[in-house]
């Protein structure tokens, strides 16, 4: 799956700030999200499914 | 979900503002617990209050994933040419690489740019289609 590089950076981000912060971790050791991250993610898959559809149709 | 029990706290205002405040700055939704005859619930209109930044930009990311999967949709009953998909893959990038930019400055207005250009990402796609199916 290929993403965004600026996708991959906002992600890494977000993700290395909720670690650094326990308090935000929830009880099952799971960490939220934010509404930006999990659309991101969304949109990363959209783009993923996008470029191989485009790569199927020009061949 | 933080909950800030306020019952013993009836006259600490301040404090269990700061609190919600704190709370809210760490993006954690925010529970008060409060009897309903003090002031405190007052308050707890501020814990709804969420970053302006994220809830500007996540529906413009999503509206984002919906034109891609439109620009697939299109693509795969043959309403727009690859060159069209391209295109459409290209506008969408760029909203994206800016609303990441605008999200990391916390700048609303840029956000707000961004998610013009995704209406004209749209409206490009839509035009394409038109063309095609003339």
């Amino acid at each position: 799956m290929k993403i965004q590089i600026s996708t991959a950076i906002a992600l890494r981000d977000e993700l290395t700030d909720r670690l650094a912060n326990s308090a935000l971790a929830t009880q099952s050791g799971e960490i939220e999200l934010s509404p930006v991250a999990s659309a991101l993610i969304h949109d990363a898959v959209a783009r993923d499914e996008l470029q191989a559809d485009i790569d199927e149709a020009a061949q | 979900m933080r909950t800030i029990i306020a019952h013993q706290m009836h006259h600490s205002f301040v404090v269990v503002g700061l609190l919600i405040w704190l709370s809210g700055c760490a993006g954690e939704p925010v529970l008060v617990s409060a009897p309903a005859d003090s002031e405190i619930p007052v308050f707890a209109t501020l814990a709804d209050a969420k970053d302006p930044i994220e809830m500007a930009a996540a529906p413009v990311i999503n509206r984002v994933a919906l034109i891609r999967h439109s620009t697939s949709r299109a693509l795969k009953k043959g309403h727009i040419t690859p060159d069209d998909a391209r295109e459409a893959l290209f506008c969408t990038d760029h909203v994206i690489d800016d609303l990441n930019g605008a999200v990391k400055a916390k700048n609303l207005p840029s956000i707000k740019t961004a998610s013009h250009a995704a209406d004209a990402c749209l409206a490009q796609l839509e035009q394409a289609q038109k063309a095609r199916l003339k």
